[in-house]
């Protein structure tokens, strides 16, 4: 089996334990082996000629059965609680030793990050991919550990590739919104070291206590019929251990992570002071721009542009400083070369938006990048008399191949 | 998707039918994969069926007695060296609940399956 492969095998399988995480042994075994096969027979088929398009597909499937895996998750768990109701209040098929509110807590997770995606299929908000990423990230590792931790001793080790998978994700995605909020660094460094430190801790078999073999929910059944006495362990005393101590750290750290995730989008959400932005905003007199400079008026948001005769000038261009991409403020990058698409030549000096690479020329015609169209204009005007450049910042232009058209000329000299 | 108690969706009617297929090509018993496969060129779908939704409906349609299954013999999934796969059948009953839906050109989506449990 190929790297990719199984690295795509190993993310769905994490995401299994995941949502099965504190079922009954019956339905969590059933539910592993109905996907184990699945993983399987797919990742064996001939008709996948190209790894990277298998190991895709799975992640894929993975992701698209996320809602109906929770929906199963709660119709089993109610299953489960009218058996035992129905039993009498006697609750005889063991629950596998996990810890008991990992699994709801990460499907949580799993579900925000699934809504975060949908949201972002309505209207994109900026990185919030990459936080539903990181939260995918975090499901993965966290089910992953969960696992590795209560696994009895007779079952083999499951492999590292999960871990070291979620872990580059986490990075990638937490590098991803470092570039430009903190909160990253909270979604994803505390939590690979606090999870990874859970994970070598040594697994152990934890619940029933008086069986030799491996106890299944029959065997028992039959012995509770049989008049047997079912003992479950039951610690002497509350004891602060390593355990416990690395246990409230994964939920501190979730708890940050969820903090950070939920802060940040808080954050874009909320609206900015208006401030002069919107009025007439005078940027000064015309010689203070010399032919072909570039200057950014803060106070009204815009680059104004003094465009020269073979940038498509002469005359003054405000161009709003907002990428019509998502919303970043794009820079005048004077030393950037870059090839003009058009004319194939290379040159220094292009707008350019830091968060996506969306590249604009002089009079910000979109050369390049995932921008759906140029940088918007705003209506410029030169007082005759005073020689000033005025800009109206309430009237935008949507940007266009055409923007130098609308660069407005300074009178005559004289 | 909101539904009726006892109707089938469009996505089942297709495992039905992709099921039907399965057999008829030489296949008894099929297990999630190889459906997921066939059912991805009935429904002329780019990509495959996701495992929860998949498996979902196996378990939707199974309740509703148009689906059995059982798992393989573990000494036979030995012997070639893979997990154990869960073998599904098209009841005679699931192959009835598609024979009406077809027949209810309209709104094929609002089958009632529990009709069919008494003929």
């Amino acid at each position: 089996m190929r790297l990719h492969t199984r690295l795509a095998a190993s993310i769905s399988r994490s995401w299994v334990r995941v949502y099965t995480a504190g079922l009954r042994a019956t339905p969590k075994a059933d539910r592993r082996a109905l996907i184990e096969s699945d993983l399987w027979e797919q990742a064996h088929d001939p008709e996948w000629a190209r790894a990277t398009s298998l190991a895709l597909s799975i992640v894929a499937r993975m992701l698209a059965g996320i809602p109906s895996d929770l929906a199963w998750r709660f119709e089993t768990r109610r299953t489960q609680a009218r058996a035992v109701v129905a039993a009498g209040g006697a609750d005889i098929d063991p629950t596998p030793p996990e810890s008991p509110q990992s699994g709801p807590i990460l499907s949580l997770l799993a579900g925000l990050a699934w809504a975060m995606v949908l949201v972002n299929l309505v209207s994109p908000l900026p990185h919030s991919l990459a936080f539903a990423g990181a939260m995918l990230a975090v499901v993965a590792l966290g089910g992953w550990a969960l696992e590795a931790r209560s696994q009895p001793d007779d079952e083999p080790q499951s492999s590292f590739w999960p871990l070291a998978l979620a872990g580059a994700l986490s990075a990638m995605a937490g590098g991803l919104i470092l570039r430009w909020e903190f909160g990253g660094l909270l979604a994803s460094a505390p939590f690979a070291a606090i999870v990874s430190r859970a994970w070598f801790q040594a697994p152990y078999p934890r619940g029933v206590v008086n069986a030799e073999a491996p106890v299944t929910g029959e065997i028992l059944r039959a012995r509770a019929a049989a008049g047997d006495v079912i003992a479950f362990e039951q610690p002497a005393g509350r004891q602060v251990s390593r355990r416990s101590l690395l246990t409230a750290g994964v939920w501190v750290g979730l708890g940050a992570t969820l903090a950070a995730s939920v802060g940040t989008l808080l954050d874009y959400l909320w609206e900015r002071k208006p401030g002069t932005f919107g009025g007439i905003v005078t940027a000064g007199p015309v010689d203070q721009f010399p032919p072909g400079s570039k200057t950014k008026i803060q106070e009204g948001k815009f680059w104004l542009v003094n465009l020269t005769a073979e940038q498509g000038g002469p005359g003054f261009l405000a161009l709003w400083q907002k990428c019509p991409h998502l919303g970043c403020t794009v820079p005048w990058e004077e030393s950037f070369r870059f090839t003009d698409p058009d004319t194939g030549r290379s040159t220094r000096g292009w707008f350019r938006c830091p968060c996506h690479q969306s590249t604009y020329n002089h009079a910000g015609v979109l050369v390049y990048g995932p921008a759906p169209r140029s940088m918007d204009r705003m209506q410029v005007e030169i007082d005759a008399s005073s020689g000033a450049v005025q800009v109206d910042t309430g009237r935008i232009g949507k940007g266009a191949p055409d923007n130098a058209r609308y660069a407005v000329a300074p009178p005559p000299l004289g | 998707m909101r539904r009726k108690r006892g109707t089938l969706v469009d996505l089942e009617l297709a495992i039905l039918s992709a099921g039907l297929d399965l057999h008829a090509q030489q296949a008894e018993e099929f297990h999630g994969y190889l459906l997921a496969k066939r059912l991805r060129q009935i429904r002329e779908a780019r990509r495959l069926v996701g495992h929860g939704t998949l498996y979902k409906a196996l378990d939707r349609l199974e309740a509703a007695g148009l689906l059995a299954s059982r798992w393989e013999d573990p000494v036979a999934a030995a012997a070639e060296n893979r997990p154990r796969r869960r073998l599904y059948h098209v009841t005679a009953a699931g192959g009835g609940a598609l024979a009406e839906a077809s027949r209810a050109p309209l709104r094929p989506q609002t089958l009632r399956a529990d009709s069919l449990a008494q003929p």
